[in-house]
């Protein structure tokens, strides 16, 4: 049974300058320089805190709790900065948040990216073997899905050569159609994966619609409402790094677009 | 200040790290592809450039220290080469993590993965490099004898000493960015008070510089097997001390830290 269980999550992200990412400077710091705590507060973003020792950060996730099961596909929406990327990041086991806990049971395929991990140099042919292999997926695997992935990405010739010379659509099509090739548990985006030219929109549209529905649990963040009022049953709306709400996607969407009105 | 948890978890991390060996394996000969692309010699321009150093570095010192070439030549060679391996493994280890952190903010792999990476990486480059004592073994007809097989034992147990040194220099290096340079700096220092292009005895009443250092232990433990000598025990004790002393070390810190790395990325 696959689960997502959040427990009153603070995380906080640390905000180096170049001063205080010197250990000269760390060595030398003096304390009473900057004063004591501080707090402010902006309409985007999260809550910004200077300790007394001069250390700045941001408080991302302020006590966020929840929990997801089987079968359920969440959206998060939030402005800029609200944390939506950093819960994502908690939920992959990237970020461990500062205090309260995330246990999960199942496995975790964040997909941030299509394309980190390839190999520039590299022709698409061996990139399919070296990101296939990046993002978890063991050798057997592989060479079971190879050929649905030469036949799906339809680069042809090109797939014998360096990547480097890819033009810009190219190089998403070979990254969705590895990333889409998965079977994940729990699959967290950051922004959905869009793909490439209109004509391979709808093919990979409805790719994506297995690939999703594949998965036991979607976690997905974006700034398109109608993305997720399409593929989630459920929202999260966060706000400076609160739950601000979480339930059924409609109700949530629309208390979302009045307080964003 | 370490927690019984945090330990665990570092451990989980080493350990899934270690066993995750495609993921290095694959990580490092990507990396060394990539530095030799569309060059026709590849990863043997290694092998040509530790040639040309040898070459002219140990036939200066040589002529310089009124040497015979047959017994200082190998000499030079087996020293240059590993340590090349050495500061190739502590520079680059120290910059492991910066240097990866598209993967690590990206995936979820254990961050042990991207140390052992490195050392891996090296020993690769070591082996290309190992080619240039074979063709001087050659030249001045060093028989393998059974001192020789000793490097079974010695080499690892050397990599293991020094290990702990990518461990330790990654997670501080992430959080404070002038750490490399100042390791580089080190690692220049370390070159001239290890004995590579000298013998100790050429120290004359100095000789302490060079017993008092424990990378020349380290050094020795791979260095004379590799010329039909045996180490001593003094070298083995050294070697075995200071590889707990710091993977205790080590391994606290990256136990403390490890889940801020991420952060400081």
């Amino acid at each position: 049974m696959l689960q997502i269980h959040a427990d009153n999550i603070y995380v906080d992200l640390p905000i180096y300058g170049g001063r205080s990412r010197s250990l000269k400077h760390a060595l030398m710091r003096n304390p009473r320089l900057f004063g004591s705590a501080k707090r402010s507060e902006s309409r985007t973003g999260g809550v910004i805190e200077a300790e007394a020792t001069g250390k700045v950060y941001v408080r991302a996730l302020d006590g966020v709790s929840f929990t997801l099961d089987e079968g359920d596909r969440v959206g998060i929406v939030g402005h800029n900065g609200a944390g939506k990327t950093t819960l994502l990041r908690v939920i992959a086991g990237i970020f461990e948040p500062v205090s309260g806990e995330m246990r999960v049971t199942g496995t975790v395929t964040p997909m941030f990216s299509l394309a980190d991990g390839m190999d520039m140099e590299a022709t698409g042919y061996e990139n399919i073997w070296i990101r296939g292999q990046i993002i978890g997926c063991d050798r057997a695997f592989i060479a079971d899905k190879i050929a649905d992935i030469v036949e799906f990405c339809e680069l042809g010739d090109f797939l014998h050569m360096p990547v480097r010379t890819y033009s810009a659509g190219m190089l998403v099509r070979l990254g969705f159609t590895i990333a889409t090739a998965l079977k994940p548990q729990i699959l967290v985006m950051d922004e959905m994966i869009g793909a490439g030219d209109a004509a391979f929109f709808e093919r990979a549209r409805a790719r994506l619609a297995a690939f999703i529905a594949n998965a036991g649990i979607l976690v997905v963040a974006t700034h398109n409402p109608d993305i997720i009022r399409t593929w989630c049953n459920k929202a999260m709306w966060l706000s400076h790094g609160k739950l601000a709400g979480f339930g059924e996607v409609g109700e949530v969407m629309d208390r979302f677009a009045a307080a964003s009105a | 200040m370490v927690t019984q948890r945090q330990i665990a978890a570092a451990t989980r991390d080493l350990v899934s790290g270690l066993l995750g060996w495609r993921i290095w394996d694959l990580l490092a000969r990507q990396e060394i592809r990539q530095r030799y692309r569309r060059s026709m010699l590849g990863p043997f321009w290694l092998t040509i450039s530790m040639a040309v150093q040898m070459v002219t570095m140990g036939v200066v010192v040589t002529i310089l220290f009124g040497q015979s070439f047959g017994r200082f030549l190998p000499y030079v060679c087996v020293g240059l080469i590993f340590w090349t391996m050495i500061t190739g493994i502590v520079s680059e280890g120290a910059t492991a993590f910066v240097s990866s952190s598209n993967l690590i903010l990206h995936l979820r792999i254990p961050l042990t993965t991207y140390l052992i990476q490195c050392l891996w990486r090296n020993l690769i480059i070591a082996a290309h490099n190992l080619v240039v004592y074979l063709g001087v073994a050659v030249i001045y007809s060093i028989i393998p004898s059974s001192a020789t097989a000793l490097i079974i034992v010695t080499l690892p147990l050397a990599l293991w000493s020094i290990a702990w040194v990518v461990l330790f220099l990654s997670v501080i290096a992430t959080r404070f960015r002038d750490l490399p340079t100042m390791v580089a700096t080190g690692l220049n220092v370390l070159f001239w008070l290890t004995p590579i292009v000298y013998t100790p005895d050429q120290l004359g009443a100095h000789r302490w510089l060079a017993t008092a250092n424990p990378l020349a232990h380290v050094l020795d433990l791979i260095r004379l097997p590799l010329l039909n000598q045996v180490p001593t025990r003094t070298s083995f004790l050294i070697v075995i001390a200071m590889g707990l002393v710091g993977w205790t070390a080590a391994f606290l810190l990256f136990a403390r830290f490890r889940a801020r790395i991420a952060f400081w990325l």
